[in-house]
């Protein structure tokens, strides 16, 4: 597969449909392409935002490590952009994302990320509009699964964060 | 000194007197008059005058000699003389230069000293380049002058006097009226000159403004050009520039009006002199010798005078800079003095008492209003506010950054601002966010802050190291060298030199910063000086570590450099070469125009093939990078194509694509091209460029390569030898000996990993460390990342360990994630003594036992939270988090 073939990949996408062909390229060449197998872990909960992924191709688990067990979520949310809430927010990996099927994923490392973001505005809007595309998911499941609740049930707090204690991340090199 | 110039008198005299017995009696023959064919030379008779008892002592009879020898002999004694006087005046000279210099040296060693004890406010206001021109170059015609105050009146002095002296003994008239002459010379001159030293000053201190301007608007250009200003400013510098002009004009007139009547009062004496002498002479009242010699020594005379006066002129020159200079170091407040003796310890658990602590600033802007609080140690304290309230400023006061305060700060009935650096140091220590890193190693740098031993002063081995230490006494410089152990291993609780670098890496692992130096250390360059275990442990790491990488199903994920085959995740040029390039000749960016490698290329007929990679790659890069700044981070991987030669290239590749003449490149753009393919790494850039006939001629090429690189040239590349080692790669590529495989995130870190547990195993971690270590920082660490720089700082913190840490900003620069791990890492770390942390508002205050919030100026709240933490401090790390409670203002 080659820059071409994944510029092609990426046209195929709904957020990239604005986005200038040279810019998808420039995405494609400051990228590098990793191949994830079944079971592999993309990133782990907890994980510093080191770059975000483009699945080019594949199915994948998203997963939350909470003190009363493994959440498995938003499902429904599923776009092609992975990790990139983490590296604007400069938080750690929110959730853990493996590999269901064989995964082909363009890897763009952080500050590339966010220097093509500063470069291009069809790009940076592609990735807002595919922000908000994912909020306004969110805000519908939200709907949902508040309709659901009991009556007097005490309201949700963002504040509060039901993900395990990050497992120490800093070990050592050996 | 001024002995040598007392000694160097009699003979001064001589050389005058000689020339006239000279003429008077070898020449005119005056003793020979009488019919004598001989006369009595070196007749000599020591006397005391009459006075102190008219005693004589007769040396020699002398010599009896004619007229032709008797001259001669004369002539010899006035050469003998001439060279005596030339050698006084080189000793003089050197003696002057000697003491000139020490004297420059204690000066400025005095004037660094007293810069080191400037308060930090005043240090912040100083222009550090204004400190370094008055230490280095004011100062300097200050020290030089010092020889000539006293040696140049004292010798010149004397010497004009032993000249006038001589006229006068030789004729009083003539003597008077010299004298008369300079009189009226030294007296009307300097007169004149006050007005050219007042010019002088003026010049002075005109060019240091106009200097100091012209720094500023270097600095400001671009804010210049932004606004379109330049006119005015130009105008403003054209402006001083017209006011110096017309001072050194001014003083230019004032000079050489000076000079003319110098000249004029000089040339006018000998006129008197041949008239006058010439007429009494002539009279047979003064004899020709005398008047020549009068006339010499006369010549003689306005030398030392001119030097004289010249000397007043330095004198009062040098004057104006002194004062200048030490106006500019005397402070109306200056920190103590250290005290020689180490200052008694602050036991650890004494509070930090504030009593009505206000801080004003320069401005009037009251910075901190009046707080008390007593901080009781140890403890964890927060102070939290938004950016620029108190909570910026208290930690100066603690951290002895900001000296001018009111009411009290102590710690066990020590005021902060007056402690010495000595005491203070010893219990605290401030960590800011911006850090200061000095030329040298990194080790260098995090030891910086260990070295507060006072070494012992070594008795000096041999003659050298001796002259350097009187010197160094002599001038009050200190007598301890840098070279020595500064290292105070038992202060900071390191059993020696042996355990520093266990010290130092536990310090980088507090502060997260080991893993980054081991990767340092793992890019630097292994170099051929290796002590032997270290080398064989090094080879034998390389198949460990690749057995290592096979046992985890990681072995497919390096690609070893094999002989017969094309390594894919390498460069076509590193597949060519298949080897490290030792000096610059083979080095990547130079490889397509080395004329040897250029003819591998043709014979293996790559040089069309490489051309169709190099053009793929150009046309790639033109498209993407449209519009991206030369200097844009997203070129990275690209780099090795310039976007200036790009601009060159493009443009004849269109022109030869429009005559349909594809391979018809001018020589230069093809060597460009084929350069840019030997880059080129299919994986990564993923052109899809490479097909099998490639891989087999470039295989070719690279067994011809090697077997017909001259001789002359082989030790310009070591080829990849699996038994050994290569200096010249860094130490990552001589233990992997292949590349990592594209295509797998993080199989770069964990190959790392599993490479660094095989160095730990094999007892080599230290020595790559330390390799890490050795990297220079840069000046002022412009060769190390922002973090880098930061981390070295903490890393300073944690080899002290002092007992009161103060972080004034200092993880600023870290991201949240990262901050709050390196947090609790250095409170783990701090265990039983106090950290004081500036915090914002939204941070985890979790961790701390003590919060202090301010608004503004005022504190606003204290908070204690867990007593019971306070005392077992290492379980706070791991509390139980509650929903983080707003920090609500106690009142």
């Amino acid at each position: 597969m080659t820059i071409e073939d994944e510029v092609r990949s990426l046209q195929k996408f709904r957020m990239f449909h604005k986005v200038e062909s040279s810019k998808l390229k420039l995405l494609a060449m400051i990228a590098d392409r990793v191949v994830f197998h079944p079971g592999e872990v993309i990133y782990a909960q907890g994980d510093t935002s080191d770059a975000v992924y483009v699945v080019l191709e594949g199915q994948f688990k998203v997963s939350l490590n909470t003190v009363n067990g493994v959440i498995d979520f938003a499902e429904h949310v599923r776009g092609a952009l992975l990790g990139e809430a983490g590296v604007l927010c400069d938080q750690n990996r929110m959730a853990t994302i493996t590999a269901e099927t064989t995964i082909t994923a363009l890897r763009i490392d952080r500050e590339p990320f966010l220097q093509l973001l500063r470069e291009s505005a069809p790009f940076n809007h592609a990735v807002m509009s595919e922000l908000g595309r994912q909020i306004m998911d969110l805000n519908n499941i939200c709907a949902q699964l508040v309709q659901r609740l009991p009556t007097g049930t005490p309201a949700v707090d963002a504040g509060r964060k039901i993900a395990a204690p990050a497992p120490s991340s800093n070990t050592p090199v050996h | 000194m001024l002995c040598f110039v007392l000694f160097s008198l009699p003979f001064y005299w001589w050389s005058l007197d000689v020339p006239k017995r000279i003429v008077n009696e070898a020449i005119q023959g005056d003793v020979f008059a009488h019919g004598e064919t001989t006369a009595r030379l070196f007749d000599i008779t020591l006397s005391l005058p009459d006075f102190l008892g008219g005693w004589s002592w007769h040396v020699t009879d002398g010599l009896m000699l004619a007229q032709v020898p008797y001259l001669f002999a004369l002539s010899m004694v006035f050469l003998v003389l001439t060279l005596i006087n030339g050698w006084f005046k080189y000793v003089i000279n050197i003696r002057k230069g000697v003491l000139g210099e020490r004297m420059l040296r204690r000066l400025r060693f005095e004037l660094f000293a007293l810069a080191m004890r400037f308060r930090p406010e005043d240090v912040r206001t100083t222009k550090s380049a204004e400190v370094t021109s008055m230490i280095k170059d004011e100062v300097e015609p200050i020290g030089g002058f010092f020889g000539e105050a006293f040696i140049t009146p004292a010798f010149l002095g004397t010497q004009a006097l032993t000249a006038m002296a001589f006229i006068l003994v030789q004729n009083l008239w003539l003597g008077t009226l010299a004298l008369a002459l300079i009189l009226v010379q030294g007296i009307v001159i300097p007169h004149l000159r006050r007005e050219q030293i007042r010019l002088g000053r003026m010049r002075q201190i005109e060019s240091r403004v106009l200097a100091g301007r012209i720094g500023e608007m270097m600095e400001a250009v671009p804010a210049l050009h932004v606004f379109g200003v330049t006119g005015f400013t130009a105008s403003e510098i054209g402006k001083r520039l017209g006011t110096l002009f017309d001072i050194r004009l001014r003083l230019y007139r004032r000079k050489f009006a000076v000079k003319y009547l110098n000249n004029l009062l000089a040339q006018l004496t000998p006129f008197v002199f041949y008239t006058l002498g010439g007429y009494l002479a002539l009279q047979g009242r003064l004899d020709i010798g005398q008047l020549v010699a009068v006339i010499a020594a006369y010549r003689d005379l306005p030398t030392p005078i001119k030097e004289l006066i010249d000397w007043d002129q330095q004198r009062a020159d040098v004057t104006v800079k002194y004062e200048q200079v030490v106006g500019a170091f005397s402070k109306e407040f200056m920190m103590p003095e250290e005290p020689a003796e180490p200052p008694a310890p602050i036991p650890s658990e004494t509070p930090i008492t504030l009593v009505g602590l206000r801080v004003v600033n320069g401005r009037g802007m009251v910075q901190v209003d009046r707080m008390s609080a007593a901080i009781a140690r140890p403890a964890r304290v927060a102070l939290v506010g938004s950016t620029g309230s108190a909570r910026d400023v208290l930690p100066k006061v603690l951290g002895r950054q900001i000296t001018d305060y009111q009411g009290s700060v102590t710690i066990g009935s020590h005021e902060i601002g007056t402690m010495t650096d000595a005491q203070a140091s010893a219990v605290m220590l401030y960590v800011s966010g911006e850090p200061y890193i000095m030329s040298g190693t990194i080790r260098d740098n995090l030891c910086l802050a260990l070295r507060r031993a006072a070494p012992p002063e070594e008795e000096p081995k041999d003659v050298w190291a001796r002259y350097w230490r009187d010197e160094a006494r002599m001038t009050d410089n200190p007598t301890v060298s840098p070279d020595a152990d500064w290292i105070d291993y038992r202060g900071f609780g390191i059993e020696g030199p042996q355990a520093l670098n266990g010290a130092i890496i536990e310090a980088l692992r507090v502060v997260r910063g080991y893993e980054d130096i081991f990767r340092v250390g793992m890019s630097s360059r292994l170099g051929d000086e290796l002590d032997e275990g270290v080398a064989t442990r090094m080879l034998q790491a390389r198949t460990a570590i690749h057995a290592r990488f096979n046992e985890r199903g990681m072995g497919s994920y390096v690609e070893t450099f094999t002989p017969n085959q094309f390594n894919t995740s390498a460069s076509i040029g590193e597949n060519l070469l298949f080897g490290v390039s030792i000096g610059k000749r083979f080095a990547p960016e130079n490889l397509a125009n080395d004329p040897f490698v250029r003819s591998i290329i043709a014979a293996e007929a790559l040089v069309g093939p490489l051309t169709g990679i190099g053009l793929k790659m150009v046309e790639t890069v033109a498209e993407a990078f449209q519009g991206l700044a030369a200097d844009n981070p997203l070129r990275e991987r690209y780099s090795f194509i310039d976007e200036a030669e790009l601009g060159d290239l493009w443009p004849q590749v269109q022109v030869a694509w429009q005559r349909g003449q594809r391979r018809q490149f001018s020589a230069e753009l093809r060597d460009k091209l084929v350069g840019y393919a030997l880059m080129y790494v299919e994986p990564q850039h993923r052109l899809n460029l490479i097909d099998d006939q490639l891989v087999a001629r470039v295989l070719r090429a690279r067994a011809s390569f090697r077997e017909f690189l001259p001789a002359a040239d082989a030790g310009e590349i070591e080829f990849y030898d699996p038994g050994r080692l290569m200096p010249a790669a860094s130490i990552r590529d001589n233990l992997l000996f292949g590349r990592v495989r594209y295509g797998k995130a993080h199989m770069r870190d964990k190959i790392v990993v599993a490479a660094a547990e095989m160095l730990g195993e094999l007892d080599l971690e230290a020595f790559v460390v330390s390799r890490g270590l050795d990297q220079e920082a840069g000046p002022g660490g412009r060769l190390l990342s922002p973090q880098q720089r930061v981390t070295v700082q903490l890393g300073r913190a944690m080899l002290r360990r002092p007992d009161i840490l103060i972080l004034d900003g200092a993880l600023s620069s870290f991201g949240a994630a990262e901050a709050h791990m390196i947090m609790s890492n250095i409170f783990e770390a701090m265990s039983g003594k106090t950290v004081i942390a500036a915090q914002s508002n939204d941070d985890d205050l979790s961790a701390f036992d003590l919060v202090m919030t301010f608004e503004g100026a005022k504190l606003t709240g204290i908070e204690r939270r867990g007593a019971a933490e306070a005392t077992a401090p290492e379980q706070s790390v791991e509390t139980p988090v509650p929903a983080p409670s707003p920090q609500e203002a106690v009142k």
